[in-house]
């Protein structure tokens, strides 16, 4: 973060080796882009708000929301890069062939399903009740004569010299009956070859009972009937009406064929289907209406391939799109290197930060109606959209993305140390930790104080034996003394420590990177980074004492380690105890990067009021969640932006600080990046 | 326009050229000319470096015995090439982005200033000789930005495929497919290429190039697709091992074996990487099916002398999945040898040997294979005291084919003789 604590620790003059060939640790300097002194700040370029994809569910949830598909080609995606703690950060999003080979194929099997659901009409008006073309390329199969079922029994046989073709002698009003499989609904011919030995006046042609033709047979003949059949088996009948004269009657019955599904053509309709598509569509996809010049690439996809292709192409045209795949923003240029979002990039960049999924109707209607300009459009949609299930879903995943929560599915924990720690306590863990998050953010109101302060939770039966309690149901459950907040909950606490036990290294760095936005260097260069070895006459406590005694370490560890050890008294998967080894637990600690020394608190709660009352929290919460909202790193161009938010987060409700940025020249601009904007 | 070119495009299957174009055996020699064969290349990638007493061989040059953790190789002994010694030039993460790009990050975040890596820079020589520019494989890989070490020319990182069926799927897209259709989707899918080039040059044109990184990475690979796609159709037709459905650590890593032996014998592609874990290794629970709780990163760190044996037990099984994709690939005759003598394998580690514990770029250790139609050595254990690790990279352009190439990476510039017979 450009504004943040850059710890001024490190390796100090005394201790370390310094290697030669590598950069050195050093102090680190605050990360302002403005100093020409880069050595030890990241390169602005790595920073840069470039147009970020969107994530892979929000991919997903867009070809759910606008197609009503959920392709399994999904799957081919490369997982997401959490790199800067959310999924849509684009300083860790990156492209490869992979990324493209999967789009393409996520195109092509929507478009192939679309077309085989014959679901045209439902993504635009201009494809009722146009004749598509067969989802699947014609093809013609035959059934022989003796694969028909032939009657009266009897009179049935089978001709001397070719044993494929079945006859019937002297019966009156045979009949043939044939049994059929057709491979996609659609249109066929249905063909029946037979020789009559005398002339048939009446031969009725039956599909699936409903009568479709009489015909006259005179000799050798083929009778052809168009079909409209849906997918599967089909029975066709063949009911000869045989008078006086026919009571010699043979027929030879030589073959059945089907073929299709036939393509019956209306390329009138099917172009006006394409455009249709192209408008309708193709807007829902891109979050925008689809340009001149793109519709006219676009329809000649469509005008270069005849039948289902065409359309499949031109589907494919706009779901692999880069205006679907990417949150494409350009808007107009207001200052140097920055630029008002339009509209419709504005609606695009709000749903999608605030649901995860493109634009609804209501906003769409906004905008197309011109009413969706200024701060209080934003906000009422804003708290529209936050306030339904999609938004409230993003919430819990911002929650558990920011809090680390989402490390739970997966978690290992060693048996031996922690036994009865299961797959059901996990899953206990995962419910307890989301209800918590939509009680306090929805029913409860709470503000960023109150959720770590809280005295009340959501426990699940599963899991609630971690906090020493015993619930039923998942109901609001006070909560013992030792623990407030959601520092305090076991989902917390197991995934901020490690396999066999804690890591108050772990705990302490979670609290200063994802509490306070502190920017930690790594370990020096060429020390030797060792957790102290297992020892059961000593507390973690005093096993980690090397970090206050070492001059090497003390530099960073000063600021980290006071704030894991008061996290002590909880074991790794988040059980109070008094004891570890049998030995007194020492939880006194501070939060000496905001001004809390060491000694000052005792235990989590202590450390939970402190970052409560802090003006970190607010100010670091501000930045995450414009970090995640808007899929981009902060710079000193949101100064005013983030204050706004800060002071929200402060004070009101945390749904009130989330909207409160819709207000801000943040969320309405984009930037180039700051040495390209000078 | 696209019609136009699409009839183009179908005009110039194999079949009119009136040659049976078959890939097999008999791959396209671009570049490396090694008779009938083409060469081809593996990278991978294990962390957190190794003990002396555990990696070591015994005894020097061709008389070398194979030590603890190289013993699953025996039998490969006169296919392996072993090298100590190298020095690199920044430690801890930084490490990873050096071993295979020749350059160290700015901020010890791991992410290198710049591409390719190593095999990115084979695959983008050799592009359009094989249908899968190049194949990058990983065991319980992650997705954040030190987790890689296969990164584009751009300096992008290019991530891992994780599942042993995905491996699988990733090659054989692109095999056993019917001309026919294949042929009508390379030309649709030219078409619609073609739409997707033309909106990113005119989005182009609309964005200061500050803000364009991944759209530019994006233009840049769907025209290199289209290039490939204008190149004649030329079928692949490759027998495949049974579909993976394990997904633990041995079926996952072994069915990626077999995917890069199937990929290498069938002309699918010529370069491959795998990478073990993200970073740090593969975690706590990850090494369960060889006995082993904890992961690599924490028994690499955790104590001294590995008490447990634990450490030694990771890098002994990284060694046995080295050596069954060796035996794969040696199992294969090609052109008066095998594939293996036709493919460069290299083993890298960011971290080189040292005591427990240690995070250090010094006495860099590789374990090389294969290559011996190319004038690799073969069967020999030697020592580079001290060569700048940059130069290892490098030398590895000039053994695959690329003797002019003058530098890579930051510092590359020397050619290592230790490589060659």
């Amino acid at each position: 973060m450009w504004w943040a604590l850059l710890l001024a620790c490190g390796p100090g003059s005394s201790g370390s080796k310094s290697d030669d060939d590598g950069p050195t640790n050093t102090t680190v300097t605050t990360s302002d882009p403005t100093t020409t002194d880069t050595t030890d700040t990241p390169p602005v370029e790595s920073h840069a708000p470039t147009t970020r994809r969107l994530s892979n569910i929000e991919l997903e949830h867009t070809l759910r929301v606008v197609l009503g598909v959920t392709p399994e080609a999904l799957s081919l995606l490369p997982p997401d890069s959490h790199g800067y703690t959310f999924d849509r950060v684009v300083a860790s999003q990156t492209m490869s062939r992979a990324h493209l080979d999967a789009a393409y194929a996520i195109g092509e099997e929507a478009a192939q399903t679309l077309l085989a659901q014959g679901r045209l009409a439902e993504l635009s008006s201009a494809c009722e009740g146009v004749d598509l073309p067969p989802p699947v390329t014609s093809s013609t199969s035959r059934l022989s004569g003796v694969e028909l079922t032939l009657g009266p029994d009897w009179s049935v046989g089978v001709d001397d010299d070719d044993p494929s073709i079945a006859t019937t002698i002297y019966a009156p009003d045979p009949i043939a009956s044939a049994s059929l499989t057709f491979p996609a609904d659609g249109t066929y011919e249905v063909r029946l070859e037979l020789v009559s030995s005398a002339r048939i006046q009446q031969l009725e042609v039956r599909f699936e009972g409903d009568l479709v033709a009489t015909e006259q047979v005179d000799g050798t003949a083929t009778v052809a009937v168009e079909v409209d059949a849906l997918a599967g088996p089909g029975v066709i009948d063949y009911h000869l009406i045989t008078t006086p004269e026919n009571h010699n009657l043979a027929v030879d019955y030589v073959s059945v064929e089907v073929e299709g599904p036939i393509d019956t053509g209306d390329p009138a309709g099917r172009r006006d289907c394409a455009v249709g598509l192209v408008d309708d569509l193709g807007d829902r996809l891109f979050r925008r209406p689809v340009s001149n010049d793109e519709a006219d690439r676009l329809l000649g996809l469509f005008d270069g391939e005849d039948g289902a292709a065409a359309f499949e192409l031109l589907l494919i045209g706009m779901i692999a799109s880069p205006h679907t795949l990417y949150l494409v923003e350009v808007g107009e240029e207001v200052e140097p290197g920055q630029h008002e979002l339009t509209p419709w990039e504005q609606a695009a960049r709000l749903s999608y930060a605030l649901c995860e999924e493109p634009p609804d109707a209501q906003l769409r209607e906004a905008v197309r109606d011109g009413n969706f300009a200024g701060p209080d459009a934003l906000e009422d949609h804003a708290r529209r959209l936050l306030e339904s299930p999609c938004g409230q879903r993003t919430v819990e995943r911002f929650v558990a993305q920011w809090l680390h929560l989402r490390e739970l599915d997966g978690l290992n924990k060693s048996p031996d140390a922690f036994p009865g720690f299961d797959q059901d306590t996990l899953d206990g863990l995962m419910a307890e930790s989301s209800r918590y998050t939509y009680e306090m953010v929805y029913p409860r109101q709470a503000t960023l104080a109150d959720f770590f302060t809280s005295d009340v939770a959501w426990p699940d039966p599963r899991s609630s034996w971690l906090m020493g309690l015993s619930v039923p149901t998942q109901e609001e459950t006070p909560l013992p003394d030792e623990r407030r907040g959601v520092l305090s909950q076991p989902s917390l606490l197991a995934v901020t420590a490690g396999f066999e036990g804690t890591s108050p290294v772990e705990r302490g760095v979670f609290v200063l990177e994802q509490l306070l936005c502190a920017e930690l260097p790594p370990p020096p260069a060429d020390l030797m980074v060792a957790p102290p070895e297992p020892d059961p006459s000593l507390t973690t406590r005093e096993r980690w004492a090397a970090h206050s005694d070492n001059p090497a370490c003390s530099g960073c560890h000063v600021l980290i380690d006071p704030i894991g050890f008061s996290f002590e008294a909880f074991d790794g998967v988040g059980t109070h105890r008094d004891t570890e080894n049998g030995l007194p637990i020492d939880t006194s600690g501070g939060v000496p990067s905001i001004g809390v020394e060491d000694g000052e608190l005792d235990g989590l709660v202590d450390v939970s009021f402190a970052l409560a009352e802090s003006e970190a929290l607010p100010r670091c919460f501000a930045t995450q969640w414009l970090r995640s909202s808007l899929g981009r790193l902060d710079d000193p161009r949101d100064a005013e932006s983030l204050a706004t938010v800060i002071e929200a987060a402060t004070a009101d409700p945390l749904l009130e600080a989330m909207v409160a940025w819709v207000r801000t020249p943040a969320f309405i601009r984009r930037y180039d990046s700051l040495e390209a904007s000078r | 326009m696209s019609s136009n070119r699409r009839a183009f495009l179908k005009g110039l299957g194999a079949t009119a050229l009136g040659i049976p174009l078959v890939r097999g055996l008999l791959g396209q020699a671009a570049h490396a000319t090694t008779g009938t064969a083409p060469t081809r290349f593996v990278l991978l990638f294990t962390g957190n470096g190794q003990l002396p007493s555990h990696w070591l061989p015994s005894g020097k040059g061709t008389g070398f015995g194979l030590s603890p953790v190289l013993q699953p190789l025996a039998g490969l002994e006169h296919k392996l090439l072993l090298l100590r010694g190298f020095q690199g030039g920044s430690t801890h993460s930084v490490g990873m982005s050096e071993t295979t790009t020749g350059r160290p990050s700015l901020d010890g975040g791991g992410v290198p200033t710049g591409g390719p890596s190593i095999d990115q820079f084979f695959a983008n020589h050799w592009a359009g000789d094989t249908p899968l520019h190049s194949l990058e494989l990983g065991v319980m890989p992650a997705a954040d930005p030190y987790d890689h070490i296969v990164y584009s020319e751009s300096g992008l990182p290019i991530p891992p495929v994780g599942s042993g069926l995905g491996g699988f799927e990733r090659v054989f897209a692109y095999a056993n497919e019917d001309p026919a259709v294949a042929e009508a989707r390379r030309a649709a899918k030219g078409s619609v290429l073609d739409v997707f080039a033309r909106d990113l040059t005119d989005l182009q044109g609309k964005l200061d190039p500050s803000t364009r990184r991944l759209l530019d990475e994006h233009l840049t690979l769907v025209r290199s697709q289209e290039q490939e796609l204008l190149q004649p159709y030329i079928p692949v037709t490759c027998e495949a091992p049974p579909t993976p459905t394990g997904t633990g650590l041995v079926d996952t890593w072994n069915a990626h074996n077999e995917s890069i032996a199937a990929a290498f014998r069938c002309g699918v592609t010529r370069v491959a990487t795998m990478r073990v874990g993200g970073w740090g290794g593969i975690e706590s629970g990850g090494y369960d099916e060889i006995g082993v709780a904890a992961g690599h990163h924490d028994v690499a760190h955790g104590g001294s002398d590995d008490p447990d044996g634990n450490l030694l037990a990771i890098n002994r099984f990284h060694s046995e999945q080295l050596a069954d994709l060796l035996r794969k690939l040696d199992a294969v005759p090609e052109a008066g040898g095998t594939l293996l003598d036709h493919t460069v394998v290299v083993w890298v580690n960011e971290f080189g040997l040292g005591a427990f514990n240690h995070h250090s770029r010094s006495d860099l250790q590789v374990v090389m294979a294969g290559g011996s139609a190319v004038g690799m050595a073969n069967g020999t254990y030697r020592e580079v005291a001290g060569v700048d690790y940059a130069h290892f990279l490098l030398s590895l352009t000039h053994l695959l084919g690329f003797p002019a190439t003058a530098t890579f990476g930051d510092r590359g510039t020397d050619v290592v003789p230790e490589l060659w017979a």
